[in-house]
Parts: C-alpha cells; structure tokens; sequence
C-alpha cells in the first residue's frame, strides 16, 4: 500500500484557475481578476502551512509533501505575487480585451511551479514543467503588438521543444532500463546496461540545464527577457528558475553527489562554465535586461555549488541563497518597471541619484546584494555557499565562484555609479521617469527592507533553512504499475 | 565552564533596556544622517540631548536593576539575535551585562551626555552641527556596542565604529589640509593597531573555535600557551595603537585638532581607553601569559615618562592635556601590566572625570579668547573667568594628584602600590612620571590664570557648558572617595563592586609609600611655582635643540616620517605607471575580450542556439563514454 499525498498548494490553485476562468467567461473586469488572482495566491500560500488535506492510497505515487517542496513552493507563490503587484493594465497589452487572461495564465505557471517543487513521479514533474513552460510561452507572447515579443515567444517556444523533447527521450531511456518512473536519479550501478541510464541521466540534465539557462544551453534567456515585459521577464528568471532548481534537488538527492561520476563532472562544468560565462556575459552588455540575463545565468552557476555541495549544508545554503536571489532580482525588475519602464540602455540609468533618490537608494540595495556584500542579504546567501563549498572541498567551484563574483562586482558597482554620475555630453535620453504605483511603490520598499534586515538579522531565515530536508522519493512496495 | 543563562530580549527590565541604550544614540545618529543637515540647530541640539538623556537614563536604570537584581554577581545575557552560524562556529549578536561592563556603560553613557550636552553649546553656531551630531552620536553607539557585546566579532564592529568617528571627528574642519591630514595620521596609525587586533582575533577564533567572550576565558587556558602569548601579543598591539601608546602614539597629539568636545569625549574619555577595557575584560587569559604582561607594563612605563616629558615643552594648551592623555594611559598600562585589574579600571574612571573636565574647561577658555591655544598667548584670566578657572584647577590638582582630595590621588596611589609589589623600577618610574605631571599641569595653570592680561576674553559660557563642567568637578573631587587606601580610611566600594570580576583586591602596602606618594605632587607644584610664578616680564617658552626635539615628541614622527613615510613615498613615486595595475589592466582587457566573445554566440539565431544545446549535450554523452 503506498500513499500518495495531492499537496494543498496543488489543489488550490488548480480550483482557483477554474473559479479566475468562470469569472472571466461571465464578465471581464481586470482590476477583479487581478484581485482575484492575488487573492488565489495567497490562498494556496496559506494552504502550504496546512497539513495535507487530501490523501489518496493505494494509487501511484505522484507528489510528496516535504519541507523543501513547501519552502520552494512558498517562495515561488511569493514571488508570483510580486509579480502580480508590478503588472500595470498599461504594460501588458495595449489590447484591453485581454488583460483578464493574464492573470489566469500567472496562476497557470504558478500551479505548474509548484506542482514541479513536490512531484516524485516523472509524469507529474512533466505535467508540471509543461504546464509553467506553456504559460509562460502565452505570458512572453502576451504583448501582442511588438515585434520583439512575438519573436521571443517564437524562440522559446522552438528551444523549450527541443529541451522537453530531449528531457523526455533522456526518461524514456531510463524507464527502458529501470522500468520506473520514479522521479529520483537512478542507481546506475546496479542496471542491467549503465551506458543507457547513463545517457538517459545525462539527456534529462540538458532538458533540466535549458529550462535552468545554465551554459552552453542558455542563449535563449536573454532574449526572451529582452523581448517581453518586465513582469515577465522576472517570472522566467526568478519563478520558473526556483521550480526547476528545487525539482533538480529532489531528482539528485537519492545519489551521494560527493562521488564523481559522468553526471557530477557534467553538472561541474556546467556550473563553471555558467559561472564565468554568465559574468563575463553580463559586463560587456549595454542593455539592462541582457545584463540582468547574465547576472541570472552566473546566478544558477553559483546554485549549483550549493547544489554540488552534499546535504543537509548544500540544502540549507541553496534554500538561502533562492530567497537572497529572488528578493534581489525581483527587487531590481520592480524598480525598473516603477521608475524607468524604458530604460533599456543602462546609460538611461545617469543620475538617478539626483532625478529619484529612494529608487536610487532601494536599486543600490537590490544590486549590492547581487554583488553579494554585505550587509545586504545576499552577503550571506553567498556566505553560506562558499561555507557548504568548502565543507564539500570543491576547491575548483570556489576558485571559479570567487573569480567570477570578482568580475560581477564590476557590472553590479558599475550600475552604482552610473546612477550617482551625470550623463555623458551628447547623450539624449529617451526614457521617461514614471511614478512607480502604489503596489509597485509598496513592494520595491518591502523588499529593499528585507533585503536589508535579512542581510543584518538573517538568523531567521537560516534558522528556516537549516530545519529543510529534501526526503528521498518513496520506492513504491508494489512495482507492478510503473 | 558554568555556562551563563542566556535571556532574551524583553523577558526582563535589564534585558529590555540594555539594546536600547544603544539604540537611542545610534537613532539619534540615523535621523540625523538622513535628514542631512536640514534640521534647525535648536532641533538638532533638542534630538541629542533627549536621545543622550535616554541612554544614560536607561543605562542607569539598567544598571541599578542589575545590582540588585537575583544575577548581581555574574553576568547577564542577552542575546538579540544569532548573526552567522557556519559549522561549529556561532557568532551571536549578544550583549553581555556583568560588573566590568556596568561600569564603563555608565562611563560612557553618562560622562558622554554631559560632554554632548556641553558640545551642543560650544557647537550651536557651527553650519555643520547636524553632521557633528550625527558623528558624535554614532561613535557613542559603537563605543558602547564595544563595551557591551559579549562577542568578540561584534566588539570589532564598535572598534572600527569608533576609529570611523575618531577619523571623521578629528577632520571635522575639513577645510583646513592639516585637519584633514591629522585625521588621515589617526587613521592610519591606529589601522596598524586594528590589523594586529583582528589577527589576533582571528588567531584566538581558530585556537578556541569561538570568539564568545565567556568561551574564551573558559576554554583560552586550554590552547598551546606559544598560541595564546601570540594572540593576546597581537591583542596588545591592537589596544595599544587605540591608547596612544608607545610606539604608536604619534596620532594622539595631532588628533586635537578637532573641534575640543571631541578631544574630551574620544581621546579623553571613552575611545582611547577601550584598550584598557578590552585587557581587563580578558584578564584570565593575559594573567597566563606573563611575557604579554610584562610587555604592557614596559609599554606604560615608557610612555608614562615620554609623554610627560613632551607635555612639559609643549605650548599648546590642547597638545599639553594631549600628551598628559598619553601619560595618564600608560599607568593604566602599567597597572594592567602589574595585573592590578582593579587599579587600571579606577584609574579609567577618574581620568575619565578630571580629563574630560579639562578638556571641557580649556574648550571653554579657547571659545573665549577667540580660538587661541598658546598658553603663552593667554594671562591673567583668573580674574576674567573665575568658574572656568576653579574647575581648570580641579582638573588640574585631579590630574597632578594632590593628596586626599582629588580624585587622582586615590588612582594613582593604588597604581604606585600595584607596581612597588612587581617592581621597584616601575614604582620609581611611575613616581617620577607623577612629579612631572604635577609640574607640567601646573606650569600651564600658572602661565594661563596667573600674571598680566595677553589677549582679550569676552563673553560668558552658558548654561549648558557651566553644568556639566560643574557636575565633573565635583566628580573629579568625590570620584575618589568610593575607593580609599586603609590608611586613610576603609572604603572600598569601587573594588567591592569589581571584585566579582576581576579577583580580589591585593594585599596593601604601608603608610610609607603613601607619604612619599602624597609629598611629590606637592613638591611638583612648588616647582612649577618657583618656575613660572607671575612675573615682572611675560613668560615665553624655553628654547633649544633639546627641547624642540622634545616638544616634537622625542623625534618619532621625524624618525617614522624617514623610516615609514618617505621611502613609501619614494617608492609610490617609482611607481607612479603603477606596473601592477597593468596586470589588471591586462586582466580586465581579457574580461572585455572573452565577455564579448560570448556575447558573439549571442547571434539572435534559434538554429545557432538549437546547435548549442545539441553541442553541449553531445559534449556530456562524449564526456560519459
């Protein structure tokens, strides 16, 4: 007999997506739906905290419920607010007529997070990455009278094919070997035919690396960021990042990732390459988004130190270091979507200073602790990297790690300073300042604070973290049904 | 190892108030930073006053409840927040209350307010008075973070917080080059000091595993001693950079050309004796390194007769109490050297009181003679300005010793007494320090208060720099009664309070030592008045090879100007291409290369990227086979 539990969080928001439908096939009304759609999220916030109300046994076992799928599942729900609290009517489409459906495809993507935060089973996870992939490919599209966006969306959609594709040739491969569909990492050792599962491990991680953008499979999230709105742009670099990450921990935490092996060289690399190679990305662009891409790409490389890293010190440091990074990140596209909607070329970005002090301010903030200095928040989420790195003595990755934040700081202090110097002679600026909504206003200020406290108090948060275990997926007793 | 119950915040009255009588100044400070000087003058002094007033309030409150309290002997706990946690290794945010610490928060707090109550007067028509607040407030935050915290890490904070404000304080005028190369002199020196403070931390972190000052003096004794001599070596060195010892005292004389309430709040009172705070505070480990001990006592000892030696060429009435500063902290120096703990603590405190009234009081004659500091320029202001002379002269008999009725005396004669039992050098040496002190003050009072009119005084001193200079006073003069040698009369309240922490008080001497003690101060005014008593013709400074060389601190920053500064200068001259930079320079320029070579990959083309992920996959199954 095995159980399989349907989280909370899961049913909520697949209720609510029904209740945001129904009300838009009654009547459109924007500001309702956006309401509705916090109102949603905040509902299946609230149900992560309950314990699960709805256990189904004798059935396949689909999802687990664990402390690190309620953490990461919380942070995506809470990211997807804030997400809701930057989108103005305006931004999103000129096409009044459309907007209600945002709204629905938001609490789509949500589902679709979650759902891949405590899938055990490989349909579930599937489901789930498809789910967030294919509302996020409307969300990208969604502004339907540029150009760029439609290209974006077309972009994606071609490569999130190919990946999804590749993803699931990469289990078809191992479910030929193991005959599972467990959603763990199988033990290589003891199959029939290595070589396959070893390539069927190696397929799934470039389906997981694409979706991730870590390097060589990332050159699509700069321009997808580029292309659409900011709204979204930080739903792609912060929600679906977090989801896909914490599916990647729950997939490896069966194998001891201590022991080098063609997957672990694989993820090594990667985690080199993203490192260096989203850095070294980010300080030659002119362009904010295209900067923010590689900032996000050399971001996941610092995460797959953490995720190198064996547990519970990498969990710990990795649960740490996606709330330094979403606050920061999503800190950074509300200021740009409040205070210079257009400000595309950073050279936009002189003498905010002067022009918009407290944006200025809360922007420093937010880039600070990218930088990773203290005492903003992601001091510490860098801090507790290094910390479980060397604790895993994978010198190589904190070599890398160090150089590569060294060139970091470049781009982040580099934004400083051109917020606190004049334009240059002969530049015409083209943005307008806008005056950020009260939403807008209230959530760059929420999260500068705590940015700012997290990083001076983090005992709170690292208390949170250190309590999070990723439990092993479940080896159904009767293996009759995959 | 008794492990000390640990509160939190808000369970009781102490644990409530003792973060706030940080928090007050440190608000204080915040608000005057942001609001950036916008603030009225009248409302900028109101702020500081009411937040100053909270903090001694509450420190006194704090520290009544304590001693009365259930934990009156030990320590109290509170722990505000755990600030990082890697491995085995905790470092909290805690702030510790035990007897020790109690009475340097009143030191701090209290003396701190009534010199910032003072400042608000001496400041008022200064077009920067918020930034001076804003300054001054911050550095009472750190100074008490540094006393209070039970956490090593966390007193480095308030260490490098108070050094921070000791360097903007001291370049307050910036306008003027040598302000502001004094405050870069400050900075740099006492930076010596601060790394070999941090390497000794750092040392004592990877030898004890834990930098929690309980910890420390419970597991410390159990480190390699060869480790433990090093870093409380290392520690020394720190504190005496901070102290404006030998051989890192140049800063201090300079450091007076900030605005006097500084001089009076940072390098009298609080900032410059932390050092000897700090060395008490981890007593139980240097009692166990007799060679650290000796050290510091040759350190006092030496600075003790340099300073006064220098003090009594100098014609700056700054640079003269500047130097008696110097002077002063090498007993305490000495006395924590000779391990008399208790000796070294009353010291701090009387100092505190007489220091701070004359920097108070030569404040209040420098305002009123329109910025002068010669002595020699000055004369005859006894007549002009009768209170600010009773309480120079206070502070002056405090400072020279006279017997029985200044507070000095009490805490020079337990220092003399600590250092007869070690050594009698150390007792003669010291003695001879205090003859020259007694001269040295002497000879300033005498030429400032006594003789014909030199310069013009006008105006009053107010009100609020008349009190706390009163309040001092009086200090300076019954601070000394709460501890008396047994001859005199046996009171012991000052040793009875410290003895939970620092041990007992040691066994005294006899009567004899007291006599001769009591006869030199004596003998030093006398001195002092067959030299410089009001004469016919002016007085003017002696002049000589010898005596410049003296008045110029004995050559030391001539020697560290040709050893240090020069060939640095020399050498940055050599360097002026800086032929490391282009290293970097080649490094950056490889940055730019490779980022653009990546960005190249960037084409906008889905079959490029669509060939990536084949690549990169086909790379990993290649790298699999």
């Amino acid at each position: 007999m095995s159980f399989s539990f349907l989280p909370n969080a899961v049913l909520v928001l697949c209720l609510g997506s029904l209740v945001q439908l129904a009300a838009i096939s009654w009547r459109r009304h924007v500001a309702r739906d956006a309401v509705l759609c916090v109102i949603v999220l905040l509902a299946s916030l609230a149900s992560i905290m309950l314990p699960t109300f709805l256990i189904m046994t004798g059935s396949l076992p689909l999802f687990s419920s664990d402390s690190w799928g309620s953490y990461a599942g919380a942070l995506i729900i809470l990211s997807v607010i804030a997400i809701v609290l930057m989108s103005r009517h305006g931004a999103i489409s000129a096409d009044p007529s459309v907007n209600s459906e945002y709204f629905i495809l938001l609490t789509l993507a949500t589902l679709g997070g979650v759902a891949m935060t405590c899938a055990v089973n490989v349909i579930s996870f599937f489901l789930g990455l498809e789910t967030l992939s294919l509302s996020l490919l409307g969300l990208i599209a969604f502004r339907n009278e540029r150009l760029d966006a439609g290209e974006a969306a077309m972009k994606y959609l071609l490569l999130s094919g190919v990946a999804s594709a590749t993803l699931i040739f990469g289990f078809a491969l191992i479910f030929a070997e193991t005959g599972s569909l467990r959603f763990a990492m199988p033990d290589l050792s003891h199959l029939p035919e290595p070589m396959i599962g070893t390539m069927g491990v190696i397929l799934v991680l470039t389906g997981m690396f694409f979706k991730l953008s870590a390097v060589p499979f990332h050159l699509w999230l700069a321009d997808v960021l580029e292309g659409t709105t900011i709204p979204v742009a930080s739903l792609v670099a912060v929600t679906s990042k977090i989801a896909l990450f914490a599916a990647m921990l729950r997939y490896f935490s069966s194998v001891n990732l201590g022991v080098p092996s063609a997957q672990v060289n694989e993820i090594l690399i990667v985690a080199v390459l993203s490192m260096l190679g989203g850095n070294l990305m980010a300080v030659v662009q002119t362009d904010l988004r295209r900067l923010l891409a590689g900032s996000s790409i050399a971001h996941v490389g610092y995460l797959l130190v953490a995720f190198l890293s064996p547990q519970p010190f990498g969990v710990a440091s990795a649960a740490f270091y996606l709330a330094a990074y979403a606050i920061s990140t999503l800190g950074v596209f509300a200021i740009m979507n409040g205070v210079l909607p257009q400000g595309r070329d950073i050279r936009e970005w002189h003498g905010l200073f002067r022009r918009k002090p407290a944006a200025a301010l809360a922007m420093s903030i937010m880039l600070i602790s990218l930088a990773g200095i203290p005492p903003a928040v992601g001091f510490f989420a860098k801090f507790y990297i290094v910390a479980a790195g060397v604790s895993a003595h994978q010198i190589l990755l904190l070599f890398v790690l160090i150089l590569s934040s060294t060139i970091g700081l470049f781009y982040y202090l580099r934004l400083i300073l051109i917020m606190l110097t004049p334009a240059p002679e002969g530049y015409v600026s083209r943005a307008e300042l806008s005056m950020p909504t009260p939403a807008n206003a209230t959530l760059i200020a929420v999260l500068a604070c705590a940015t700012l406290v997290l990083g001076i108090v983090p005992g709170a948060l690292v208390d949170r973290s250190q309590g999070i275990v990723v439990t092993p997926v479940p080896i159904p007793v009767h293996s009759t049904i995959p | 190892m008794t492990p000390i119950p640990a509160i939190v915040w808000g369970v009781s009255l102490v644990a409530t108030l003792l973060p706030l009588v940080i928090a007050c100044p440190l608000f204080v400070s915040i608000i005057l930073m942001l609001t950036g000087g916008k603030l009225p003058a009248r409302a900028t002094t109101l702020l500081v006053g009411a937040g100053m007033g909270l903090c001694a309030l509450f420190a006194v409150i704090s520290a009544y409840s304590f001693l009365t309290g259930p934990d009156s002997l030990g320590a109290l706990h509170v722990v505000l927040w755990n600030w990082m946690q890697v491995g085995n290794f905790t470092a909290q945010i805690a702030l510790s209350l035990d007897r020790l610490s109690l009475v340097m928060m009143l030191v701090v707090s209290c003396v701190g307010f009534l010199i910032l109550v003072y400042a608000c007067a001496y400041m008022y028509d200064d077009p920067d008075i918020a930034r001076f607040f804003a300054y001054m407030t911050l550095f009472v935050a750190s100074m008490l973070l540094l006393v209070l915290a039970s956490d090593l890490l966390a007193v480095f904070v308030g260490w490098e917080g108070v050094g921070l404000c000791s360097y903007l304080l001291i370049g307050f005028w910036y306008g003027e080059q040598a302000n502001a190369v004094a405050a870069r002199k400050a900075f740099v020196v006492t930076r010596v000091g601060d790394a070999l403070f941090l390497l000794g931390m750092l040392l004592m972190a990877t030898a004890v595993g834990s930098l929690d000052i309980p910890t420390l003096l419970a597991v410390g004794p159990h480190a390699p001693s060869t480790t433990l001599t090093l870093g409380m070596f290392l520690l020394l060195g720190g504190a005496m950079a901070k102290s404006a010892q030998v051989p890192l005292q140049t800063w201090l004389p300079d450091a007076m050309a900030g605005p006097t309430p500084v001089s009076a709040l940072i390098h009298a009172a609080t900032m410059v004796t932390a050092g000897v705070y700090l060395l008490a505070r981890l007593h139980g480990l240097f009692v166990l390194t007799p060679a650290a001990m000796l050290a510091c006592a040759v350190v006092g000892f030496v600075t003790i007769l340099l300073a006064a030696g220098s003090a009594l060429v100098q014609t700056d009435i700054k640079r003269i109490l500047a130097y008696s500063t110097m002077s002063q902290l090498g007993y305490m120096y000495l006395a924590l050297g000779c391990g008399a703990w208790h000796a070294a603590m009353f010291h701090l405190v009387t100092h505190a009181f007489f220091k701070a009234l004359l920097f108070m009081a030569a404040g209040s004659i420098i305002l009123r003679v329109h910025h002068e500091q010669d002595i020699f320029k000055m004369g005859g202001l006894r007549k002009d300005m009768p209170w600010v002379f009773t309480a120079f002269l206070i502070g002056s008999a405090a400072l020279a010793g006279l017997p029985l009725i200044t507070a000095g005396y009490f805490s020079k004669e337990l220092i003399l007494g600590s250092a007869y039992e070690v050594s009698p050098i150390f007792w003669a040496g010291a003695l001879f320090g205090a003859f020259l002190t007694s001269i040295y003050i002497f000879r300033c009072v005498f030429i400032v208060f006594w003789g014909g009119h030199r310069t013009h005084a006008h105006g009053r001193s107010g009100m609020a720099m008349a009190l706390p200079m009163a309040i001092l006073s009086v200090l300076a003069i019954a601070g000394g009664w709460m501890e008396m040698p047994d001859a005199i009369a046996n009171v012991h309240i000052f040793s009875n309070l410290l003895s939970p922490v620092l041990g007992a008080l040691p066994q005294e001497h006899g009567t004899s030592l007291l006599i001769v003690g009591s006869l030199v101060p004596i003998a030093g005014v006398t001195i002092a008045w067959t030299l410089w008593r009001p004469r016919d013709v002016a007085p003017t400074p002696a002049e000589s090879p010898a005596i410049a060389t003296l008045r110029a601190d004995w050559g030391f920053d001539t020697l560290y100007d040709r050893i240090f500064v020069r060939p640095f200068m020399v050498l940055a001259h050599l360097n002026r291409r800086d032929f490391i930079d282009r290293f970097y320079d080649l490094i950056a320029a490889l940055t730019q290369g490779s980022g653009q070579a990546i960005a190249r990959l960037q084409s906008g083309q889905v079959r490029r990227y669509a060939g990536w992920i084949a690549a990169g996959t086909v790379a990993a199954l290649c790298l699999a086979v």
